[in-house]
């Protein structure tokens, strides 16, 4: 079945999570992504996640520490139609890549970068990688609360966020070259892609106080019923009383109409956040009243009553989950490293070219001498390469 | 030519709260023309005053009922024209409406049309309402983030925010499609999904795969991963390190003035180092209370070992890097006055994107936005004295 991005080629130079998490989206919807890596050892391998972000691609290894490493990718990317690389800008210049330099050989190049910090600026050259950007950016301190200890996410936040807004910038850049029939440089930091998984906080209005009120962040939720609750089991589940017609449903299916009409509580769900004590109180009564059942039993009340509420579940009890395997979220892949595996299916839903996953990731330069014939090299030249570890 | 990458790409938005709205502002930032079409009382997650500036900055409001017959009749006719309808409010609300893709098409076989849902338009899960956190729970991000203690809730919206780039992103590409095959389609995008393709490199699994690592705080929050890459307490405040390789390592040593550390054979290689990791706590927890958080940063940054402040996210307003990146702009807001927002993060050297202006009020550009869609002024005159439009 056709697939939206057919016909694109993808050469990816980057590292770690954020650019090859891009190339596996592009891949998974028709992309030819080419993933270049070293010679030698590739420490990129040693992440086992490596698999999963490069599955149905290619493999070719080039030193591009050598001239004619950096010589050859040159001629690979004059044919190109994306670069996705994620160096800091010194570093990128030492290779011989920027986008003037590479849209003069190629002026439909859509050249994807994402670089820690930015293509410059004070920090552009600190080193960073997605935890050192996801504390700088706030993200662990505002977790955690001001003036408690910052909290870790486990989650790559950052590099995750960069992924996404990476590919929507590429295939934005991809639509424009429809029309004008140019490229143009695509840039999201990991830096710019932290802070906007934080917009909503991230604003500064007259009058009104700071996105993180001191002492007032309580870590189960945001308002009194908009927040995890522990029941009779021992399980938790999370009420999200989003406005207030939510509010009134979650009263009567709790049969608390009392809380309905107590005038502490008015305005409930987000007004009531002001007012500590009334707060507090609240909280207090409904932790009672969800200790008083088991989860499931409050969760059938609840949908019953229309609040949305639902299960903690753990990452483990996905792979059994009737609606994420509906939507198609898990897939199964062989991968001759890994054996049978268990992979992200893709997270957009285009109907008429689903796209997926077309194979597994393949063997350190399963394809190179394929793509250097490609580019009209003689196996003759391949052979002579390779003699010299340049692929 | 173009000057912005959407410029004439006309978006329609029934949306509320976060992923279906941050995804329009996604798709503004870049220049595409959409218009926010909120009931005459506002979209209900105008409580969220911060929040609704920041998911609906750059847009055209219109205030439209879509109660009547004469209201819809408005929106049938601006989809008639329209790219991109997107929407994301409950299961089985568009079908009411009669604007379901397949009506949209109807009018308009162009159109590209994407649902935002919480579970997945389709399945058991479908008719559930759903919000953020709900997603948070069940995927397994707020079991994953508490790890043995009680589940903890993102302060962030992960899967709001997740899902408004995933569907910028399929809009984007369908717009692609679109320009190179002529043809529309139907896209949908969840809440549910976004979560675990957070959770993606955890979710990958295979026979032998080891749990990922992490060092908690005595009270259960996540200082990080292991010895060398997470927070110790300064004289002051946090910091962040990073350390992994062998080089780094060497630096931070000598950032810390144990220079002999480097060469310890408890901690050298990495492995030692992770064996002994009690060891070398202690030491790294008495080291880094001796001086401020920025102190420390001074050297660790002079030495080129990875680290960062702890930081929150108000005290960043004025960061020069921040500033350098454009991330932020000045804006005279009707609803809340002058106002510094988060504006594009998605840089584009030929087609950047364009500052609309801040998120609209009320039906601020009602008769603006249905003059452009071919609304002469008498009818605009007629729906007003109707209250079908405000």
């Amino acid at each position: 079945m056709a697939r939206p991005l057919d016909g694109i080629s993808v050469v990816d130079l980057s590292a770690e999570i954020a650019g090859p998490y891009c190339g596996m989206l592009l891949a998974d919807m028709g992309a030819d992504v080419i993933v270049v890596e070293p010679v030698g050892d590739n420490p990129e391998r040693d992440n086992p996640a490596f698999h999963q972000w490069h599955r149905g691609q290619r493999s070719l290894t080039l030193d591009l520490e050598r001239d004619k490493g950096r010589s050859l990718l040159g001629r690979l990317l004059e044919g190109a139609d994306v670069l996705i690389e994620s160096l800091p800008p010194s570093r990128a210049a030492a290779l011989g890549l920027s986008y003037e330099g590479l849209a003069a050989r190629n002026r439909r190049l859509v050249y994807g970068a994402i670089p820690p910090w930015g293509d410059g600026g004070p920090l552009a050259e600190r080193p960073a990688d997605d935890a050192v950007i996801a504390a700088y950016s706030g993200i662990h301190g505002d977790q955690g609360g001001v003036g408690k200890p910052p909290a870790f996410t486990v989650m790559p936040i950052p590099s995750y966020s960069a992924a996404f807004h990476t590919a929507y910038g590429i295939c934005a850049a991809l639509y424009v070259r429809e029309i004008t029939g140019e490229g143009q440089k695509v840039e999201v930091s990991l830096l710019n892609a932290a802070l906007s998984f934080q917009s909503g906080g991230f604003l500064d209005l007259p009058d009104r106080p700071t996105p993180v009120p001191k002492g007032r962040w309580e870590q189960p939720g945001y308002a009194p019923v908009y927040r995890l609750y522990r029941c009779a089991d021992g399980k938790w589940i999370f009420a999200a009383c989003g406005h207030a017609e939510f509010w009134n449903k979650l009263c009567l299916a709790l049969g608390r109409l009392d809380l309905l009409s107590d005038p502490r509580f008015a305005n409930a769900p987000w007004a009531i956040a002001a007012e500590d004590d009334n707060r507090a109180a609240l909280i207090t009564e409904l932790t009672a009243w969800y200790a008083t059942k088991p989860s499931d039993e409050w969760l059938r009340i609840l949908e019953e009553g229309d609040v949305p509420a639902g299960p903690v579940m753990a990452l483990g009890d996905m792979y059994a989950d009737p609606q994420v395997l509906h939507n198609g979220m898990v897939v199964e892949i062989a991968d001759p490293a890994l054996g049978p595996t268990q992979q992200l299916g893709t997270p957009v839903h285009l109907f008429g070219m689903p796209g997926g996953p077309r194979g597994p990731a393949p063997r350190q330069g399963q394809h190179t001498a394929e793509v250097l014939a490609s580019l009209g090299y003689t196996s003759g030249e391949i052979a002579g390469l390779r003699q010299q570890r340049v692929v | 030519m173009l000057d912005h990458a959407f410029d004439g790409v006309r978006v329609l938005e029934l949306t509320t709260f976060i992923a279906g709205p941050y995804a329009g502002t996604l798709l503004a930032n870049l220049g595409a023309h959409v218009t926010k079409i909120e009931p005459p009382t506002g979209d209900p997650s105008r409580i969220l005053i911060g929040g609704w500036q920041a998911w609906n900055k750059g847009k055209h409001g219109l205030a439209l009922d879509l109660t009547r017959a004469e209201g819809r009749q408005v929106l049938y006719r601006m989809a008639a024209q329209a790219d991109i309808f997107l929407e994301n409010l409950r299961t089985g609300v568009l079908p009411r409406l009669k604007a379901d893709y397949d009506s949209i098409r109807a009018l308009n076989p162009r159109i590209i049309y994407c649902s935002v849902s919480a579970y997945g338009r389709s399945g058991p899960l479908s008719a559930k309402p759903g919000f953020d956190p709900l997603s948070q729970a069940r995927s397994g991000i707020m079991q994953a983030q508490g790890g043995t203690g009680a589940p903890v809730f993102h302060r962030i919206a992960v899967c709001d925010y997740a899902t408004a780039a995933l569907t910028a992103w399929a809009v984007a590409m369908a717009l692609f499609h679109r320009q190179r095959s002529g043809q529309g389609q139907y896209i949908e995008a969840s809440l549910l999904n976004s979560g675990l393709a957070l959770q993606a490199a955890n979710l990958f699994q295979f026979s032998g795969k080891q749990a990922p690592p992490r060092v908690d705080h005595p009270t259960g929050a996540p200082l990080g991963v292991d010895v060398t890459y997470r927070y110790y307490r300064t004289r002051d405040s946090w910091v962040f390190i990073g350390v992994r390789s062998a080089r780094e390592w060497t630096s931070l040593c000598h950032v810390i003035e144990r220079e002999e550390l480097a060469r310890d054979r408890r901690f050298n290689p990495r492995v030692n180092r992770l064996q002994n990791a009690a060891e070398l706590t202690s030491i790294l927890e008495e080291a880094f209370q001796q001086r401020t958080t920025a102190e420390w940063m001074e050297e660790l940054v002079e030495h080129g070992a990875p680290a960062a402040p702890l930081h929150y996210s108000h005290e960043l307003f004025d960061d020069p890097q921040i500033t350098h990146n454009g991330l932020l702009a000045r804006f005279q807001s009707a609803d809340v006055g002058g106002t510094t927002q988060f504006t594009n993060p998605v840089k584009l050297s030929a087609t950047p994107g364009r500052e609309w202006g801040p998120a609209p009020g009320i039906g601020e550009h009602t008769d603006q936005v249905l003059s452009s869609y071919g609304f002469t002024p008498g009818e605009v005159a007629e729906l007003r004295d109707t209250s079908v439009v405000q």
